[in-house]
């Protein structure tokens, strides 16, 4: 037995253990949803005001023919919010989708070069599937600054910027002067973002632009709620896939997530209440 | 061959996967290349943006009737100006760290120091109590700006119950729902349900 022990411990760290749990135990959650769901499971997903608004602005900007801006923030693929870049991308493939066939393509702007070609191909497969490649444009993806300095290497003294690391304000200014001059229907952020969203999502509300945004950045999310008509909390974005397309894979994973989120709840007051009786 | 992408996409992602959970021989040397290749590929995609930086604000000034064309030649002009101080004298070196200090950085706190104000009129327009969400949240606002004054002592307490209790509580709530979230949007990448890199 402690030699078994003493082999774990020397393939796998507490940190990692812990985190392989919580992986093993939701990869069945996953794929019970999921087989369930194929299986003709109907799921009622809660009303999101946000999503559904989104769904509203489009059919507004086919009417008015306009375009919607759509910002990805400073996450990129690869890193650390690889995850939040995802969000951002799978509500432009949505906007995409719907936006080509009213020739009115989103703007789409970016911090973090390795979401630029990712993006540029949503916005290519979104006119392919329409049947119009030819009226694509690369350059309605932007990619404004290389913000921030620090993550891409730019800085020549890392030391020196250090003290604001996720801020990308050369971004927010570039895309500030982007709202100001574009004529546009709305302003949709979602993805990773720091200080500049307040300065991006403030410049939409003073020119009463529709504004749908979230972030997964916890001390992003008071800027949110307080520049956003529709904003999106946390974990709400990256219920996109699942709000906007319903996709099956989208779906299951909510619900899982779901499942989860009732499992750590019950564990949590499990630990409380065995702790309060001293068994622990 | 479209099964290919999405075959090697799933082979380097399971391999990082197993790497982060596990010491091995074989796979330790494996992660650490994917992670080398993953910065080399960053360098190439700054090629790229770069590239698009150029061709948008080219495509503006070449339009003649855009707004803001003259600041879209000042972007062209600073960057030819950037990428030359930088190919001539590379990185770092003092001409570059002078560029920074002194155009970049102070732009940076120019940016940094706008906040105050855009701070100002959206929390303005935020915390108004037109609900009962609202006036929570003016309760609370209130409660830890005054409780931040030295004037108003006895509120220090309730500030930092504010900070601790309540907003700690719905802090650790999000952020555990951003980790499931995280969680399922890779493993429907590893998995290839999600494959934006193919049709």
């Amino acid at each position: 037995m402690d030699a078994l022990l003493s082999l774990l411990k020397s393939t796998i760290g507490t940190d990692q253990a812990l985190a392989f749990v919580v992986f093993l135990f939701f990869l069945p959650l996953f794929f019970f949803a999921y087989w369930g769901i194929k299986r003709g499971v109907r799921v009622t997903l809660r009303p999101l005001a946000s999503y559904a608004a989104l769904k509203r602005l489009l059919a507004q900007a086919a009417e008015a023919g306009q375009p919607v801006h759509l910002s990805l923030g400073i996450a990129g693929i690869g890193d650390q919010f690889t995850a939040d870049a995802m969000a951002g991308l799978t509500v432009l493939d949505y906007v995409a989708d719907r936006s080509t066939i009213s020739a009115t393509p989103p703007i789409v702007t970016l911090a973090n070069p390795t979401a630029l070609p990712v993006a540029q191909d949503v916005l290519r497969r979104a006119y392919r599937r329409h049947g119009y490649s030819e009226e694509y444009d690369p350059t309605r993806a932007r990619f404004i600054a290389p913000d921030p300095a620090l993550y891409t290497g730019a800085s020549p003294n890392p030391t020196l910027y250090a003290a604001s690391p996720n801020d990308a304000f050369a971004y927010a200014a570039g895309t500030m002067q982007l709202l100001n001059q574009q004529k546009l229907i709305a302003n949709v952020m979602v993805g990773r973002f720091g200080d500049e969203f307040l300065l991006i999502g403030e410049t939409g509300a003073q020119r009463h632009l529709n504004q749908i945004g979230g972030t997964s950045a916890a001390r992003v999310l008071p800027f949110v709620h307080a520049t956003m008509e529709h904003p999106l909390i946390g974990e709400e974005i990256y219920a996109g896939g699942a709000y906007l397309s319903n996709k099956p894979a989208h779906v299951s994973s909510l619900l899982a997530q779901d499942l989860m989120r009732w499992f750590l709840i019950a564990a949590i007051v499990i630990a409380i209440a065995l702790k309060t009786l001293g068994l622990m | 061959m479209k099964w290919l992408p999405t075959a090697i996409a799933i082979s380097v992602g399971l391999v990082t996967l197993l790497d982060f959970f596990f010491t091995h021989t074989l796979l330790d040397p494996l992660g650490a290349a994917f992670r080398e290749w993953v910065i080399i590929l960053t360098a190439f995609a700054l090629l790229l943006g770069l590239g698009n930086l150029v061709l948008v604000h080219f495509l503006r000034i070449a339009r003649r009737n855009e707004p803001g064309a003259g600041y879209s030649a000042l972007v062209l002009l600073t960057t030819a100006i950037v990428l030359g101080i930088g190919l001539w004298f590379g990185l770092p070196s003092t001409p570059m760290a002078w560029v920074f200090d002194n155009v970049y950085v102070p732009l940076q706190g120019a940016f940094f120091a706008l906040l105050a104000f855009f701070l100002a009129t959206a929390a303005y327009r935020a915390l108004r109590a037109h609900n009962l969400e609202t006036t929570w949240m003016l309760l609370a606002a209130l409660i830890v700006f005054l409780g931040q004054t030295p004037l108003v002592s006895a509120l220090t307490e309730a500030k930092e119950w504010v900070l601790r209790v309540p907003s700690e509580a719905g802090v650790r709530g999000i952020l555990i729902g951003v980790a499931l979230g995280t969680l399922a949007t890779g493993l429907r990448l590893l998995v290839g349900m999600d494959r934006p890199y193919s049709e």
